[in-house]
């Protein structure tokens, strides 16, 4: 608590009413205050009604559940909780239904009763006409995950949707006219139509999240929306043990944003992304050092193309390393599609081969901002990529190099000379250091200052604050 | 920032932490719409009267984030010689109000307006009891939202119900014995 509150709780305390103290929070409307603690789980609601008299039956009438399976010391009084809650005002609306489970133990015995009670309970809050449901389940070793009942893919209400360690059944129809979020961590599908059903059928879908499960039997997923502008695709993290190639098409006219963090999906497929602005691209196309870049897979060399000419609208990017040795790989037999309007650039190395950078660059001809982050990655030893020549970098205006390579200082020099003597308009080049370098700032500084620069108004600057 | 290694997070617990760090740490960067108002080709002037006799001039692009003042604006009985009266609203909270509604009908990205927000809602607690009563009455969804959640981060901000009482004031009616027998009911949620 700080200065003033203290002072007012010591006030309150010895009887000394300060005169304009007043308990607006209990003058609010019920409307209101049930409005204020639906922002707050359940259990501290209930907690609520010790305050005062005011309170003590408010939390009956906040129109929502927010618990946490860990909420109560055993299933059965959680079942009880929730079944007398739901009874109470049971023909007026619900707003919110949210289940979590937060401690990522198995912590109850679940018998086949929790998979009846999730599906009755979903069933009673989509009649309220429930806007946000939630029911992130964390299933270790369990036989039967819950199922969501199919009555979901039809409900009026439902804004957003999230979802963990579930499963979705296969929809006969799905009409969803209010869902804007869409979030699933781990959910199983009945097939890949279903997935695809469930996006297609939400007209004013806005965001979807999804986190891949080897398990979830989606093959191809196909993202087909007219409103979507945030899509993030999360791979799922064991490999790819089918034979069947694993793909992700997109079709979206106004996406803005894409996530894409994946080495398990054999290609990517995009289709109408003209208004992307923003994409985070970790992606190999199932290509590493186990399988290995064909240049005369020409299959392959077709998906990699066709998804950068479908990217190309991008303006700010990160990319990761290993998307970047794909790309490299692949440039080595085809030209690199040009990423016109590409003005920021972001790209992070987990170890120092950042000469596969110069390739990549020459394909952006509009780049003004790049900025490079390595983390250390001992035991790596420097590329066996062939520096050849590089290109001049036209356009660059601002270069930022964050942690950079420590004991590796002729790898550090090699790489701001290639920035100073290749850009000509640049402005301004920041060499980041790690906090132990520190002292040897204006030693560092002075070296690079001896580097010809070709941009001779460039500003040179050697920083120890370590934010990109 | 960091990318995950994915040979390296086998466990389901390590990459749901991962996952959520990832996202967590990274902005969504598209730009607001606007596509809830109703604008006109050439902006109009609004003239609202607040409850102690002041008059605001605003264009019509920053009044009709306001349900409430749409609905006067498309009433043609509701307007009188001197603008629409807001019974309800103090000319201090409709300029905090406008304030808000200017910011919020600007071109920004998501990330702006999210640590704008965090700004506009540092005020004192009496004036957020204003905002909230106001966004109810002129029916704008946003601002009704954020200052809600202020209020609930505060109570939930509390360590218990004393903590509660003294942050806002609520004087304890209950006797010791009733405040025991309350407990006593809901006991799962004081544990």
């Amino acid at each position: 608590m700080d200065e003033d509150e203290e002072k007012r709780v010591r006030a309150k305390r010895s009887g000394d009413r300060i005169g304009d103290d007043v308990d607006r929070l209990s003058d609010l409307p019920d409307n209101l205050l049930c409005h204020v603690l639906l922002n707050i789980p359940t259990k501290d609601v209930v907690k609520s009604s010790v305050l005062s008299k005011r309170w003590r039956d408010l939390w009956r009438d906040v129109p929502g559940l927010d618990l946490g399976f860990g909420d109560f010391p055993d299933y059965n009084e959680f079942v009880s909780f929730v079944d007398r809650f739901l009874g109470f005002n049971c023909e007026s609306r619900l707003q919110k239904l949210k289940f979590e489970d937060r401690c990522l133990e198995l912590k109850y015995e679940w018998d086949e009763p929790h998979v009846a009670n999730v599906t009755r309970w979903i069933n009673v809050v989509l009649k309220r006409k429930v806007q946000h449901v939630h029911v992130l389940e964390s299933t270790w070793d369990v036989d039967k995950e819950v199922e969501i009942p199919s009555t979901v893919y039809t409900c009026e209400s439902l804004v957003s949707l999230k979802l963990r360690d579930v499963i979705l059944p296969d929809p006969e129809s799905v009409s969803l006219p209010c869902v804007k979020v869409i979030h699933l961590d781990e959910v199983k599908f009945a097939n890949d139509q279903a997935l695809e059903r469930l996006i297609s059928g939400c007209s004013v879908l806005e965001s979807l999240t999804i986190n891949r499960n080897v398990h979830d039997n989606v093959k191809v997923l196909r993202v087909c929306s007219k409103s979507l502008l945030s899509f993030t695709h999360v791979g799922q993290c064991e490999e790819n043990i089918n034979d069947e190639d694993l793909v992700v098409a997109v079709d979206a006219p106004r996406l803005e944003y894409m996530w894409l963090s994946d080495h398990e999906t054999d290609s990517f497929i995009i289709s109408n992304l003209g208004s992307l602005v923003k994409l985070h691209m970790d992606v190999t196309f199932n290509l590493s050092s186990q399988k290995r870049f064909d240049p005369n897979d020409l299959q392959k060399r077709n998906v990699i193309r066709k998804f950068l000419v479908g990217i190309s609208s991008v303006k700010d990017m990160d990319i990761a390393s290993e998307t970047l040795e794909a790309i490299y790989n692949y440039s080595r037999c085809e030209r690199v599609p040009l990423l016109r309007n590409l003005s920021s650039l972001r790209a992070y190395f987990s170890d120092y081969r950042w000469e596969m950078l110069p390739v990549f660059l020459e394909s952006c001809p509009n780049l003004k901002s790049l900025s490079l982050g390595f983390s250390k990655s001992p035991g790596e030893q420097p590329s066996s990529i062939l520096p050849g020549h590089h290109c001049f970098l036209p356009t660059l205006e601002y270069v930022k190099i964050g942690k950079p390579m420590i004991d590796d200082e002729e790898a550090e020099t090699k790489l701001v000379s290639y920035f100073l003597e290749k850009s000509t308009v640049l402005k301004k080049l920041t060499l980041f250091l790690n906090p132990d370098r520190k002292k040897e700032a204006p030693v560092i500084l002075k070296k690079l200052l001896t580097i010809p620069r070709l941009s001779t108004s460039c500003q040179v600057v050697v920083s120890d604050t370590l934010t990109l | 920032f960091h990318f995950l290694s994915r040979s390296q997070s086998n466990s389901l617990t390590t990459t749901r932490v991962l996952y959520k760090e990832i996202h967590n740490s990274t902005a969504h960067y598209f730009f607001r719409r606007i596509s809830s108002l109703k604008l006109t080709k050439m902006s109009k002037k609004i003239v609202l009267k607040t409850s102690d006799g002041e008059s605001f001039e605003i264009d019509d692009s920053i009044a009709l984030q306001s349900e409430t003042i749409a609905h006067l604006i498309g009433d043609d009985s509701a307007s009188t010689s001197n603008g629409f009266p807001l019974a309800n609203v103090t000319s201090n909270v409709l300029s905090t109000v406008i304030e808000y509604c200017k910011k919020h009908a600007s071109v920004a990205s998501e990330e702006e307006l999210k640590k704008w927000d965090a700004e506009f809602v540092k005020v004192d607690d009496s004036t957020i009891f204003d905002l909230i009563l106001a966004a109810n009455y002129l029916n704008i969804s946003g601002l009704l939202d954020l200052t809600c959640q202020t209020v609930a981060d505060k109570i939930a901000a509390c360590k218990d119900a004393d903590e509660i009482r003294a942050t806002f004031d609520i004087e304890n009616d209950f006797t010791p014995e009733e405040e025991e027998e309350l407990r006593r009911e809901n006991q799962w949620s004081f544990q």
